[in-house]
């Protein structure tokens, strides 16, 4: 700290020193194409050189009448001018564009920006216009199938959702931390300066002008303990830098079909009725019809009940029962409950600027009404940025930033899951298309008889509950941002940012009387009494209302320095101290017997005291306490940073940076919170030497970091945690309980992430072919791990600095212009390798079963995450039972199979099971006003475990598995099938034996078609100009190395759906 | 403007604040989550054992699943989903589910985490600090108890059992620790040291609800340990010492005649606490065996209140203290107390104390006006006893308690147990009863390396 003030103080002394000149001309570098500030621009007048700051200013100071300027800059073409002092002392220098430009960006690190070609770390820049390629409101969406090195992992994205916000888990560069909590391994998402912290939904993608990708040490460590699983800057739209006001406006209709149910492999509505009587002749309903909550029975065994009651004729029981066999439920929600989705975005973007202020304004409001029905989102954003200079050296920015976003959805509306619909012949709807009541806590026959006709209308009809949308998210999410720069010399400035990030979030659901939730709740608590009802749960709508709020300050000093020395020589650095502090509280409510007509509701309610529940349903209830536990969470963090590279003569550069951090991580002794990081990096710049003269190469630079990042928990604790629960109100006690959260672990340490990148980017047959490649090598220690314990301890899982895992993996970038005439064909080539294996493993080898299901593997040496499986032995001949290999001869013994002292090398390993090698291609063609492009991609090397028949979701689910047709029946059938029989009791231990084994397993391997666009763009008159587009997205797979059908992805048979865009574009 | 140029002093002076005066190390002192707590008061710890769920709740059910007061009809058998729980009820020499271990070791963690922390928080009063301390080992011992029962072999007092295995003795919350399975011997001392520790310090007055433990909890639960493993003399002495404390009964001739009758804390209990059995003893699943039925006289109050005739003939169990459906009631109550008493009685000979403690049950179990003197129990020291056998039965149905008695008469007498699915019957003999321990579930061996039974 002390250091820090003592830089200040030195640098505000020594700007009394600078000499002062007659004559400067104050100089604004914009490109030409959009008005943005270029920084970093080398300008030479005299011999000397100068360079623009981060706002693409520069102050000349001329010593005679007229003086020649030089700007140069790769990728654009050079401009020479002269200047004289007698001209206006404002001046705007255009620059333009050459044809490629690949290297001519400004990569930002969220503290500064650095001009690409003094970047020595792995760096990913995906301008404007590659976001904008694609059309949906999730902006870190947007990056798929674009970049290199990130993965997007889609295990749990399904089609069938309908839901709106589709988040898969990123990972960048292979694992990092491993937690349950999908969020702990994505990388850091950084807005503008300070890390995003909100819902990233939030963000209008409109808003933001380009996006880096932080990847090796050299460019993530500046971020240092949170930055281990990498960086992913987010920079919003500058504020204008030409006179006047220039803007844009666009809009976008998105139509996402419906999900093709019917592809879901599941057997027939008819073979599923076949099943059901097998089971009801074994017995399996019988304890369901004595129990005493009644639970639901399906259509056809309440049909078999009746039947061997005789309480219907035959042929009444026939009849019903060839109408259920023709039934398909899948039909039913597709017509009724699904629709295609419409997405409606609409974007506003105007900036420009004025004597002594500039501003940028963008304001979005998207609508969308998802392919599930019952649910709708909408979204407004705003985000305005004012820079105002009071004096030529004072910077004073300001911004705001809010979104509100509402969601409104019907939770009683069921959604057809990917494991099945409880009843696959049901039907939702008449021929009418009037609701229909469907079995679902109770037997429909109980509930149809019950009560005396004095009780609530019990039944559940999915279709009138899609009208009823009780529940509201209200998203509000404001961030302000203030910061002043001062620059006391052209080479330093002093840099003060504050943020307050506010996000308000309120779930509000109002159960009304016609909400089924309300009905059941209220039918439960009713004791019917000499032939009266009395309402032990409060007879009225139930209110629902749940506030979360957060708030966040972030603060930054930070001095920055940016000086050459004659001409050669140049020292870009940065110092400084931040801190933040997050606290988000949450609060909720429950109010029964509510009246929303007069907003009354009941008081003096005993909301603890047990009650009969109706027919003994179940056992005694209470309605239970009306205020929810409140939380209370604050996260700290500190920080000091530096950062500095040294540039001669434009050819070599090297650079450094520090980040010491410290949280308020629970129980850890003070001492242990900080923790030191730290990288190096290298360039050189090889086609700037004067040997450096091929023709067929342009441009060649090299690059090399080391460093550290890493990874931090707040989370979790060193010492034992209680956390306070409400009295438990089944148990009428009023006292207060609390729950050990989680074992205390005090040898708890951070993750730590070091980083080795070499990387080389060129430009070969003036610029016909570019492209970077970057090699990198990861090592993490200590990464958070969630390992099973052994239960006696009383703890079955905790999180521990379970294994050291090491990296590796290429990124690979081309872009090749094949044709450069009147027609313009140009591909952009991705490709992505990563390895990780274990190096050293913290937990012992627990057997085959961790092994085979999703999991850090734990052999050391071995791939992080394998694709293991059980060794198949063939069906049983005799039995059509599964069987393993034991010693080499086939097994049934399923718990022998799965015991610790089968060895990893007694499985059969198949190789990875996340794809090693992946990539895209896309193709971009230009013919005059027209442009056409596609995007391919890949994912190779790796394997996933298929789908098929579980006998326990036959059972339990409603779901069997297409496979089930192939099933074992007779001796024999062993030679042409390795789908078990079905045998009731199902064995639970032989399905799990067939779902990890090696017959299920398949290459993942596979090219898909992401999407087509097309582009039409004209000018209307000298001011505006118009781009058209359609687009579609999703839209299928070539070629799949699985012939299961199944999406390797995700196991899953429904595929995604195809979405159709269309759009304009207004820029004036 | 101005506001802005403010604003920004304001953000100078407060981080000319946090610079200067706050040092960084308070700054970062703050909890993350204000409702986290490292046990600091006696309210903490008081409030860790008031966790029901955990502490008084979700005990192994599997006593009640090796006994002979249910049988599951073939379909209902064939029904259960997991596997283990199919083997479970046939004896099979297969690894139980995990949650039979699991969710005692975690009542195990819970309390000592409270009894490692016992000195270490401030109390309102020295009362609080005992009550503390010794229900947490009340829980813990009858913990250990609980676990023997199933996953160690009978143990007889008096009968060396160094060379048997016991349970795995966790008595810290370190969850590092090297942990292997005790002797039997040591199992049953730890029990024992537990049980009696914690009568020394359990206060005199109950709570106001039976989830928390007082002294005649502490006699309670040690005359039932005593009894289990034979020591009569003693067993009988603890019984009395509870009964001295607390000895109401509740009069079944008031009790309401609808189905579920008992109300949630029943005036007899005098420890709360709940076991859990997956479906194997579900309401819907399990039928009450039907000798055990039949041996309930007419007059017998019980034999309406407990039971509710199913579409099979056979009868399902639906006079638990706790009204639940899958858990079934397994605390402490006066009725256990005076059956315990006049079992150990009877055995020393005091055949009338005996008698009139039987009597004095069922009064409040027959019809008001039945008439006892024709009983005569006391005519022969057999027939008594045979008698306070079969009154602990249907006394205690669903309680746990069967599988002790069990395991105690066969070293008394031929007792055998029998269980007929699919037509095929399986046989649990007097040898094999003696001999008998469930497998322990596969994950705890395989991450913890203990021995299997």
């Amino acid at each position: 700290m002390k250091i820090l003030l003592l830089f200040f103080m030195l640098a505000i002394s020594y700007t009394g020193l600078y000499a002062q000149q007659a004559c400067s001309i104050d100089v604004v570098v914009v490109r030409q194409e959009d008005g943005r500030a270029m920084p970093n621009i080398n300008i030479e007048m005299d011999g000397r050189s100068f360079k623009t700051d981060h706002l693409g200013r520069v102050t000349l100071h001329i010593d005679k009448e007229a003086v020649d300027v030089r700007i140069r800059h790769v990728g654009y073409t050079v401009q020479t001018l002269t200047v004289r002092c007698s001209d206006s002392k404002d001046l705007q220098i255009a620059m333009v564009e050459e044809a490629v430009e690949i290297d001519s960006v400004y990569v930002s690190t969220g503290y500064e920006k650095i001009p690409r070609e003094r970047a020595t770390g792995s760096f990913e820049f995906i301008d404007n216009s590659l976001l904008n390629r694609s059309v949906g409101t999730n902006i870190i969406a947007r990056l798929e199938n674009i970049t290199t090195g990130l993965h997007f992992n889609k295990q749990s994205v399904s089609a069938v959702g309908g839901g709106l916000a589709i988040s898969p888990q990123i990972v960048l560069h292979g694992i990092s931390t491993i937690r349950d909590h999908a969020n702990r391994s994505s990388p850091l998402i950084i807005l503008d300066n300070f890390p995003y912290e909100g819902d990233i939904n939030d963000i209008n993608p409109a808003e933001i002008d380009n996006i880096t990708i932080l990847k090796d040490a050299a460019a993530t460590s500046i971020w240092g303990a949170k930055a281990g699983n990498g960086v992913i800057v987010l920079t919003s739209k500058y504020a204008g830098m030409a006179e006047g006001i220039k803007g844009s406006f666009g809009s976008t209709v998105s139509i996402t079909q419906k999900p093709d149910l019917m592809r879901h492999q599941v057997i027939s509505p008819g073979d599923y009725i076949d099943v059901e009587r097998f089971l009801f002749d074994k017995g399996y309903y019988s304890n369901l019809e004595t129990n005493r909550s009644r639970p639901a029975l399906s259509p056809a065994v309440e049909l078999f009940i009746a039947e061997r009651d005789g309480t219907l004729s035959i042929d009444e029981i026939n009849t019903q029962l060839a109408v259920l066999r023709s039934q398909d439920v899948r039909r039913d929600f597709a017509q009724y409950l699904y629709r295609n989705a419409l997405l409606h975005q609409y974007n506003l973007n105007l900036n420009g600027r004025s004597a002594k202020s500039r501003f940028v304004l963008s304001a979005g409001y998207d609508n969308s009404a998802p392919t599930q029905l019952g649910r709708d989102y909408e979204r407004g954003n705003i985000r305005i940025e004012n820079v105002y200079q009071p004096t030529k050296n004072i910077d004073i920015t300001t911004s705001m930033r809010w979104s509100v976003a509402q969601a409104r959805s019907a939770d009683a509306v069921p959604v057809y899951a990917e494991i099945g619909y409880r009843y696959p012949y049901i039907r939702l709807a008449d021929d009418q298309g009037n609701a229909i009541p469907i079995p679902k806590d109770y037997r429909l026959s109980y509930i149809d008889q019950t009560g005396q006709g004095l009780l609530m209308d019990w039944h559940y009809r999915p279709l009138d509950e899609v009208a009823n949308q009780p529940t509201t998210n209200l998203r509000k999410d404001l961030i302000l941002n203030t910061g002043i720069k001062y620059r006391w010399t052209s080479w330093f400035n002093l840099d003060l940012k504050y943020q307050y990030a506010d996000v308000a979030d309120k779930a509000n659901s109002l159960y009304d009387l016609a909400n089924y939730r309300t009905r059941n709740q209220i039918n439960l608590g009713s004791t019917i009494s000499n032939g009266a009802v009395i309402y032990n749960f409060p007879y009225g709508s139930v209110l629902q209302d749940d506030l979360l709020f957060s708030k966040g300050h972030y603060g930054r000093a930070q001095a920055n320095m940016n000086r050459s020395w004659s001409d050669r020589h140049d020292i870009n650095g940065l110092l400084g101290f931040e801190f933040n502090a997050r606290q988000s509280a949450s609060s909720g409510y429950t109010i029964v017997g509510y009246d929303e007509n007069t907003l009354a509701f009941p008081t003096g309610i005993d909301y603890l005291k047990p009650y009969p529940v109706y027919d003994n349903l179940q056992a005694t209830s209470a309605i239970g306490q009306p205020l929810r536990p409140m939380t209370a969470l604050e996260q700290r963090y500190m920080s000091y940073f530096g950062n500095a590279s040294y540039s001669y003569d434009s050819r070599y550069v090297v650079s450094m940076s520090v980040r010491k951090d410290a949280s308020n991580l629970f129980g850890v002794a003070t001492n242990d919170k900080w923790s030191p990081l730290w990288s190096v990096g290298g360039r050189w710049n090889a086609s700037k030497e004067s040997f450096f003269s091929t023709n067929w190469m342009s441009t060649l630079t090299l690059r090399a970091s080391y460093g550290f990042s890493g990874n931090i928990d707040n989370s979790l604790s060193a010492v034992p945690t209680l956390s306070f629960l409400s009295p438990a109100a089944a148990y009428l006690v009023p006292w207060q309980r609390a729950q050990n959260l989680n074992a205390p672990n005090a040898e708890l340490r951070w993750e730590k992430v070091r980083n080795i990148n070499f990387g080389l980017d060129f430009g070969l047959a003036n610029k016909k072919v570019s492209g970077s490649i970057d090699i990198y090598h990861k090592s993490t220690k200590d990464l958070y791990t969630s390992v099973p314990m052994d239960p006696t301890t009383g703890i079955s899982a905790m999180v521990i600095n379970g294994a050291n895992v090491n990296g590796k993996g290429v990124d690979l970038q081309i872009k090749t212009v094949n044709i450069d005439n009147a027609i313009k064909w140009s591909t952009n080539w991705l490709f992505s390798y990563n390895n990780t294996w274990i190096k050293r493993n913290f937990k012992e080898y627990a057997g085959p079963a961790d092994l085979t299901t999703a999991g850090l593997n734990t052999v050391e040496g071995h791939l992080a995450f394998p694709m293991y499986s059980y060794r198949w032995g063939g069906l049983d001949p005799q039995t059509g039972e599964p069987r393993g290999l034991l010693n080499g001869e086939p097994s049934k013994d399923y718990r022998a199979l799965r015991s610790q002292n089968v060895q990893p090398e007694d499985l059969v390993f198949h190789g990875s099971r996340r794809p090693l090698y992946w990539g895209g291609v896309r193709n971009n063609v230009n013919y005059k006003n027209f442009s056409l492009s596609a995007n391919v991609s890949w994912k190779a090397g790796y394997y996933f475990r298929r789908e098929s028949i579980d006998y326990s979701y036959v059972l339990n689910n409603g779901l069997a598995h297409s496979d089930y047709y192939r099933r074992w029946q007779k001796a024999g059938d062993e030679a042409s099938t390795d789908v078990p029989a079905f045998i009731y009791p199902v064995n639970s231990l032989a399905n799990t034996f067939y779902a990890n084994s090696e017959v299920l397993v398949e290459k993942g391997d596979h090219i898909y078609l992401d999407d087509i666009r097309m582009d039409y763009s004209c000018r209307i008159s000298q001011s505006l100009r118009m781009n058209l587009y359609l687009m579609a997205s999703n839209i299928g797979m070539i070629w799949s190395a699985s012939s299961s059908g199944q999406f390797p992805d995700n196991a899953s048979s429904i595929p995604m759906p195809r979405i159709f865009s269309c759009g304009f574009n207004l820029n004036f | 403007m101005f506001d802005i140029l403010k604003r920004f002093c304001w953000f100078m002076c407060l981080a000319g604040l946090i610079l200067s005066i706050t040092s960084c190390e308070e700054y970062l002192d703050t909890k993350p989550d204000k409702k986290l707590a490292t046990p600091a008061t006696a309210k903490d710890l008081q409030a860790i054992l008031d966790n029901i769920p955990r502490i008084n709740e979700a005990e192994t059910g599997l006593s009640e699943i090796a006994s002979d007061n249910f049988f599951l009809p073939d379909a209902n058998w064939s029904a259960l989903i997991e596997v283990e729980n199919r083997d479970a009820y046939l004896w099979k020499r297969s690894p139980v589910a995990e949650l039979y271990w699991s969710y005692m070791y975690r009542k195990i963690y819970d309390v000592n985490l409270v009894l490692e922390h016992i000195d270490k928080v401030t109390y309102q009063s020295e009362g609080q600090k005992n009550s503390i301390y010794a229900n947490a080992l009340l829980v813990r011992g009858m913990a250990f108890q609980k676990l023997a029962e199933v996953f160690c072999v009978p143990y007889r007092r008096g009968v060396a059992a160094e060379d048997r295995l016991g349970v795995v003795l966790k008595r810290s919350a370190d969850i590092n620790e090297d942990l292997k399975r005790s002797t039997l011997e040591e199992t049953h001392n730890q029990i024992k040291e537990d049980l009696t520790e914690a009568i020394k310090y359990l206060p005199d007055n109950p709570y106001d609800y039976p989830t928390r433990a007082a002294k005649g909890a502490g006699y309670a639960a040690m005359a039932r340990y005593l009894l289990s493993i034979g020591d009569y003399t003693s067993a009988g002495y603890y019984a009395d010492s509870s009964l001295a404390l607390k000895s109401t009964l509740s009069d079944y001739n008031t009790v309401a005649q609808i189905p579920y009758p008992f109300e949630f804390y029943n005036v007899e209990i005098i420890y709360y606490s709940r076991s859990y059995a997956y479906r194997n003893l579900s309401e819907a699943n399990a039928r009450v065996d039907p000798l055990l039925y039949q041996s309930y006289e007419d007059d017998d109050l019980r034999k309406q209140l407990f039971f509710k005739v199913q579409a099979d003939g056979y009868y399902s169990f639906i006079g638990d203290y706790s009204k639940a459906n899958f858990e079934k009631f397994t605390g402490l109550t006066t009725a256990e107390m005076l059956l315990i008493r006049a079992e150990c009685n009877a055995r020393a000979g005091k055949l009338q104390e005996a008698e009139d403690d039987v009597i004095t049950l069922l009064r409040k179990r027959y019809v008001s006006n039945f008439d006892f003197t024709g009983l005569d129990l006391q005519r022969d020291p057999d027939v008594l006893l045979r008698r306070i056998m079969l009154e602990r039965r249907k006394e205690l149905v669903g309680r746990g308690v069967r599988w002790s008695d069990i395991r105690r008469m066969s070293f008394e007498e031929d007792i055998r147990l029998e269980r007929l699915l699919y037509d095929t019957s399986y046989v649990l003999d007097q040898g094999a009863i003696q001999d008998f321990a469930f497998l322990i579930p596969e994950a705890v061996i395989e991450r913890g390396g203990y021995q299997q039974n």
